[in-house]
């Protein structure tokens, strides 16, 4: 009897390659974030650290500004990072596995442009904002580009249609914002160094009302994307092999895609348009696993996605300390190369399929 | 192979279209696309408001008397930029038309080879951290340093194409966009760092022709006319690479060798024209697949009339940008100075307006 492909054949969940993988990076998260607790402008010890996370009324007597850079400052700035790289690792899952597409990353199809778009329109003239928060605004924004995509996509049939749809997206809104930059009157060029701000990501002005406005999304978003595990297996094999599992693929990509647009549009919104995070942690969290069975994928690739982000943002805040390197100068310059090297070592098939 | 409208030489007579009724269209095409060029020229040179750049208008504030001197700097501003443009059409038309080729994919244009994006990073790189104070500074560095990058992204793209064994028309453009991606990044994170030159770097990475001097035309004219041996090599190369790998090497090509080459000069044409004008988009898309229909898929007629109706595109695009930006339109959204923003709205705004919706038209009638 012929083997099997490995997404089919039925596997417990909990492999153990899973769980060493997973507890190694959750390791290495917690590692870093403590890290990241103690050093910096003063530098905290252990103890200190403890009594400023688990003891707030003592440590605010003994140490308050120590107290107030760990508990007000650095606390949210990494969990901020973890919820956004977590976010979009889950996000870069869903995309490459329901578009079939090895290059699926809000990125490079337009996705991040479209809410930098908005997000200038929205810097440059407050008022277009009428109270409505900027993670919707950007939100409603991604779903629009995403419908165009599909709706010209058509059927997937192959990976180059959906890129080059992408890139002309992506060509598009960066010179609408461009416009929109140029023809900004002079007294609202402070809506410009905000919108700079936004065109690479950030986690330096990251505070406690970042961190509450993001995490429902990721509560709510990723166990919705795990239920969605088995669809995006089965989309992984092709449209007919999906329709003959009993999934109707136009309309659970379509899902899909909202979910993954609701996964990105509140880091966008909060931290800015973080660049390939969402691109190389699937890849390489289907490498650690040797599996691409989805809801495994996503797990590692969420870990993974949150070590990236929290390691770029460590890299900024103290490779050159007192100097500050936003975020996104890290992913782009450290794991675009990655991605373009990890991608590129793929054969054909592997790039196709 | 996803064969999306792949060039109609590609495809046999299976669908028993009649090869002649296309020659009609043929010459029909040729002249249209000239003479919208040459209306176009015309009619710009002809506008004659006499406030047109910022420094024309200083020189009159200087000197209110010398009316000729104003003349004369206005027609020359003005002649400068329509031979420019003119040359950077041409450029991006003909290496959208090889790249469409190469890829066999009617959708590939020169943005999707990394090329553009290389060029303007190196370009933007290079001004932010060399130190210039403004983009006219360094006349002639700007456009090497920026053909440099253009050729260096080129050559990573192919190069990642190949990290997987051989290049494929799917792995170039795969790896040609995620190239092309990463460097854009790499762009914005400058363009962050540059500080006052900011604004105009934006501006620049748009496609601009602001600015444009006969140094510049001097210099891009040259850099064409070296490549042009390059281009007619390159013809019966990526006519034959445009039937598919299988039937090329059947016919006797070193695919490898071939697509190299044609690689190689269309990221010239593009890096030639990107580096003095920064990152025009579309024209290479739009332009050849205007003219196809009426030349055929035959790049040796294809390729001269895509580079026609790509300098028309510019030429038209900067008219546009340069005589019909409303200035009251300006003014009710609060800009200052309206005249002069009006002369400085880069060309490239409009072809984007114009190139997204005519690629979306395109994409769905190409479904196959």
């Amino acid at each position: 009897m012929p083997a099997l492909p490995a997404t089919v054949r039925a596997r417990p969940l909990p492999g153990v390659r899973l769980l060493t993988v997973a507890v190694g990076l959750l390791a290495l998260i917690v590692a870093l974030s403590v890290y990241n607790l103690a050093s910096g402008e003063t530098t905290a010890t252990w103890s200190q650290v403890t009594r400023a996370l688990f003891d707030a009324e003592a440590a605010r007597t003994q140490d308050p500004t120590l107290t107030l850079f760990i508990r007000d400052l650095r606390l949210p700035r990494i969990l901020a990072a973890v919820i956004g790289g977590a976010s979009l690792g889950v996000a870069g899952v869903i995309l490459q596995d329901s578009l079939r597409n090895p290059l699926a990353d809000p990125g490079l199809l337009g996705l991040l442009q479209v809410a930098s778009f908005v997000v200038a329109v929205a810097a440059i003239y407050p008022e277009v904002l009428v109270g409505i928060p900027l993670n919707v605004l950007i939100l409603a924004a991604q779903v629009v580009a995403g419908i165009i995509v599909l709706s010209v996509v058509g059927r997937i049939r192959g990976p180059v249609r959906i890129v080059l749809i992408g890139a002309a997206l992506t060509a598009f809104f960066a010179t609408m914002s461009t416009l929109v930059i140029l023809l900004a009157p002079f007294q609202r060029t402070t809506g410009i160094t905000a919108f700079n701000r936004y065109v690479i990501g950030s986690l330096a002005a990251i505070t406690w009302g970042d961190v509450t406005s993001m995490a429902p999304w990721l509560v709510v978003a990723v166990p919705l994307a795990l239920l969605g595990g088995r669809a995006l297996n089965l989309l992984q094999l092709g449209d007919e092999m999906a329709l003959a599992g009993g999934l109707n693929p136009q309309r659970a990509r379509i899902a899909l895609l909202v979910l993954a647009m609701a996964l990105t549009a509140p880091v966008v919104a909060n931290v800015g348009p973080v660049a390939f995070i969402a691109l190389l942690a699937p890849h390489v969290a289907r490498g650690l696993l040797t599996s691409s069975e989805a809801r495994r994928v996503m797990v590692v690739s969420s870990l993974l996605g949150a070590f990236f982000l929290l390691a770029a943002d460590t890299l900024g805040r103290l490779l050159f300390f007192p100097f500050e390197v936003p975020a996104g100068v890290w992913t782009v310059l450290l794991i675009g190369p990655m991605a373009i090297w990890l991608v590129g070592r793929r054969r054909t098939a592997a790039v196709t399929a | 192979m996803t064969a999306t409208a792949t060039p109609t030489a590609a495809a046999p007579s299976a669908t028993a279209a009649p090869a002649p009724r296309r020659r009609p269209g043929r010459a029909y095409a040729v002249a249209a696309s000239s003479l919208v060029g040459l209306v176009v020229l015309s009619v710009w040179w002809g506008t004659g408001s006499v406030m047109l750049t910022p420094a024309a208008a200083w020189r009159a504030l200087v000197d209110p008397d010398d009316a000729e001197r104003i003349e004369v700097i206005a027609t020359n501003a003005r002649l400068a930029r329509v031979v420019m443009a003119i040359g950077v059409g041409a450029a991006l038309g003909a290496s959208g038309a090889l790249l469409q080729a190469l890829y066999q994919n009617a959708l590939a244009s020169p943005s999707i080879t990394g090329v553009t994006q290389g060029a303007v990073a190196a370009a933007v790189v290079w001004l932010t951290f060399g130190g210039a104070s403004s983009l006219d500074e360094a006349t002639w560095i700007v456009p090497l340093v920026a053909t440099a990058g253009g050729f260096g992204a080129g050559l990573l793209t192919y190069i990642a194409a190949r990290l997987g064994g051989r290049t494929d028309p799917l792995r170039l453009i795969l790896m040609g966009v995620l190239v092309g991606g990463v460097l854009a990044s790499i762009t914005a994170v400058t363009i962050l760092a540059s500080g006052d030159l900011g604004q105009e770097l934006i501006r620049w990475t748009t496609g601009s022709l602001t600015g444009t001097t006969w140094t510049k035309v001097r210099l891009l004219y040259t850099g064409l006319a070296l490549l042009t041996p390059l281009v007619i090599i390159s013809l019966p190369l990526a006519n034959v690479l445009a039937l598919g790998d299988n039937l090329a090497q059947g016919l006797g090509q070193r695919v490898e060798w071939a697509r190299g080459v044609v690689l190689f000069t269309s990221a010239g044409l593009v890096a030639a024209a990107v580096s003095f004008v920064g990152g025009i988009a579309f024209v290479g898309l739009v332009a050849p697949h205007l003219t196809r229909r009426a030349t055929g898929a035959d790049l040796r007629r294809h390729l001269p009339a895509a580079a026609l109706v790509g300098a028309g595109m510019v030429a038209a695009a900067d008219f546009v940008a340069r005589n019909v930006v409303p200035i009251d339109v300006l003014r009710w959204l609060g800009v200052e100075n309206p005249q002069v923003l009006a002369s400085a709205v880069p060309a490239g705004i409009f072809l984007a307006l114009l190139g997204a919706p005519y690629f979306v038209i395109i994409l769905r009638r190409t479904r196959t």
